[in-house]
């Protein structure tokens, strides 16, 4: 019965909140009007248009990237076993966005073409991340450290970042939305290209999830069980990085949904197998989801980035979690 | 610590001070006044000797054009730089001492950060808000913010576990920030996102005379005070068992570290890190003593935050970067070397 629930429930609520996407914003559509749209599209009826072109591609675009982002969280802090990382928090999402703006700076890439240097830069930014943990190793508490050494590397990306843009503020016009970390009226356009690739990475993370579930229990237990702990960590690695930048490739550097739904998910099953990989990603597109509604309504008509409204909420869940881990740790000592 | 000189003044003044401190603040002194004169003739437009010399000490209405340039604009501007960078210094050490924690600044505790969401919240309410005001703003939104994170950060100070707090204070401040950047008009927008990086180019004589009154006052009040750091350094507990009223001296630390970081926030923005590096340099170059710590902080603050802005505007001309991208990129770096290094900074307190 507990699984049935646990598959079920969350995606009942994704459907509710996918519906009152579609309903709610500047001009409120009545439930008939929504289902006509879908039903009996109008192309002549301005709010069939709105329905479908506008909020319905918002949608799309806020439920892939919030499943993405879920369960690249989930992963990075399973196999982490380090209840803090996430893709923005260990500097993935900024050096992506470097990357890409250095590539749109210096070749104008364009498009899809820009999830390879995207690729390349959350890469970079994890083994910078990981080198700089290691300087500061041995003092403090090294969950704590890498965290640290994320935000340091995401304060580096950032302000070249922003160099490069006041390099050439004209050229970057377009890109601004997309730099603070939003879904724009257009995103859908790259979502068609990077959703196989997601689609693959979802599958490789429910294929290894087996061996990952394994390898918490700690490396030599893993390799006795006949686990290749080598393989199993960097591919998770890879497959949490590969989905992180594909959502950041669509809508930006979003922070902390892969920080917080994680959390969410370890409340209700535990961080033992491919049920919470599915409400991790269930999970992410509701709280993606639920922030564009807010960022949409909160000061109506004006529309707030979601980047800002997942940054306000995330930011006092990411205090919380810091005091929380930190009170752990005095309590233990 | 090497040797000691005492330097005696009549039968009431007598200051105990390092041979070292005593070598460098010199040394530092007269980098910075070169430096400033250096300033002064570099840039995308180039100033002549005479031109520089006459905007120093000739009066306003007598200058010629390009003279009269030097001295509007930027003159205010190489003082803010120096005096700025010196205040963060200064904001950036007594933090360091208050939190007992070596990468403590004013920027990465979020202090910056709070001063930045009360004046554009203010200016963007009331649009023609007098810029001596904004000190005041600024203070209190620092003042805010420092007592918020020291509060929530107080038993997780050594380590990382303060600058956590300060980070994600940070973020929610940050996206504070943005909801006011989208509110206002895109007039107010674009100049208030250039400010909110944290920038020296839209520093004017206003700016200099809020920076100035606000340096005269606070200066002497840190310098005159100074001795009472010491017993900090070796903790709450130790300080009390010395006779020291702690959690006085502590609010007194505090006030003066926010109302160091308001009036450079109100001028040019949040700078991160120029605390942070000044303040590892001072320690590791003089030690431990507390006045010589903040005088060679202040110092090279002022050095550090001037040549990013110098830098920062000539090393590309005509491209310009503003100083808070330069300092934050130095910045890091020297927050890993520190961190690394913070141990014996730590375990000497602890």
């Amino acid at each position: 019965m507990r699984p049935v629930l646990l598959t079920v429930c969350p995606a009942l609520l994704l459907i509710v909140l996918s519906v009152l996407h579609l309903r709610l914003g500047a001009a409120a559509m009545d439930f008939a009007l929504i289902r006509d749209a879908f039903f009996a599209y109008d192309p002549t009826n301005y709010s069939h248009v709105i329905v479908i072109f506008q909020r319905l591609t918002r949608l799309a675009v806020a439920i892939y990237t919030g499943a993405a982002l879920g369960v690249s969280g989930y992963l990075l802090q399973k196999i982490m076993q380090n209840g803090l990382v996430s893709p923005s928090t260990l500097g993935i999402s900024a050096g992506a966005t470097n990357f890409v703006i250095l590539s749109v700076y210096f070749f104008g890439f364009a498009g899809v073409a820009q999830f390879v240097p995207a690729l390349a830069g959350g890469m970079a930014a994890v083994l910078l991340t990981f080198g700089i943990s290691h300087i500061l190793k041995g003092q403090g508490d090294p969950r704590l450290n890498l965290v640290l050494a994320g935000s340091m590397v995401t304060t580096l990306f950032s302000a070249v970042t922003a160099f490069v843009v006041s390099l050439d503020a004209d050229a970057f016009v377009n890109l601004i939305g997309w730099l603070i970390g939003n879904i724009g009226n257009f995103d859908y356009v790259s979502l068609a290209p990077m959703a196989p690739i997601g689609a693959v990475a979802m599958i490789a993370a429910v294929i290894a999830s087996r061996a990952v579930d394994i390898l918490v229990l700690g490396e030599d237990q893993a390799a006795a069980m006949g686990v290749n702990v080598r393989l199993a960590y960097g591919g998770t690695l890879l497959t949490a990085i590969v989905l992180a930048v594909s959502a950041v490739t669509v809508v930006g550097p979003i922070g902390f949904v892969g920080l917080v739904v994680p959390h969410i998910v370890r409340m209700i099953s535990g961080e033992i197998g491919r049920m919470s990989l599915w409400l991790s990603m269930v999970g992410g597109a509701v709280v993606l989801t639920g922030a564009d509604i807010l960022a949409r309504t909160a000061m109506a008509p004006r529309v707030l980035n979601v980047g800002t409204v997942m940054g306000f909420s995330g930011g006092m869940v990411f205090l919380i979690l810091v005091l929380l881990a930190a009170r752990r740790r005095g309590s233990v000592a | 610590m090497n040797g000691v000189v005492v330097l005696r003044l009549g039968r009431h003044v007598s200051l105990p001070m390092s041979r070292r401190f005593l070598l460098v603040a010199p040394l530092l002194v007269a980098a910075l006044l070169v430096s400033m004169f250096a300033a002064l003739n570099l840039g995308s437009m180039q100033t002549s000797l005479a031109d520089a010399l006459a905007a120093l000490f000739l009066p306003q209405d007598t200058l010629g054009d390009s003279a009269r340039t030097v001295a509007l604009f930027r003159m205010p501007r190489i003082a803010v730089a120096v005096l700025a960078g010196a205040m963060l210094a200064a904001s950036g050490y007594l933090l360091q001492v208050v939190s007992r924690n070596g990468l403590a600044d004013p920027g990465i505790l979020g202090l910056s950060s709070g001063a930045t969401v009360v004046v554009m919240g203010a200016s963007f309410l009331y649009p023609a808000m007098p810029i001596e005001n904004l000190g005041l703003l600024a203070l209190a939104g620092s003042l805010g913010t420092a007592l918020l994170v020291l509060g929530l950060g107080r038993n997780l100070l050594s380590g990382g576990g303060i600058i956590l707090v300060g980070l994600s204070i940070n973020i929610v401040l940050g996206a504070l920030i943005e909801v006011i950047l989208v509110s206002g008009s895109a007039m107010q927008f674009s100049r208030l996102v250039t400010w909110s990086r944290g920038t020296l180019s839209t520093v004017d004589g206003a700016d200099l005379r809020l920076v100035l009154q606000w340096f005269v006052v606070l200066v002497p009040a840190l310098i005159l005070s100074s001795r009472m750091l010491a017993p900090l350094l070796l903790g709450e507990e130790s300080a009390r068992a010395l006779g020291v009223r702690a959690t006085a001296i502590y609010a007194f630390y505090v006030l003066l570290a926010a109302a160091f970081a308001a009036p450079v926030v109100a001028a040019c923005g949040p700078v991160a890190f120029v605390g942070l590096m000044s303040s590892y340099i001072a320690r590791r170059v003089v030690g431990d003593r507390p006045t010589e710590v903040v005088v060679t902080a202040m110092l090279s603050g002022g050095l550090i935050l001037l040549w990013a802005d110098t830098l920062g505007r000539t090393l590309f001309a005509p491209i310009i970067i503003s100083a808070g991208v330069m300092v934050s990129v130095v910045g890091v770096l020297t927050f890993i070397l520190a961190a690394r290094l913070g141990q014996r900074f730590s375990s000497r307190e602890d």
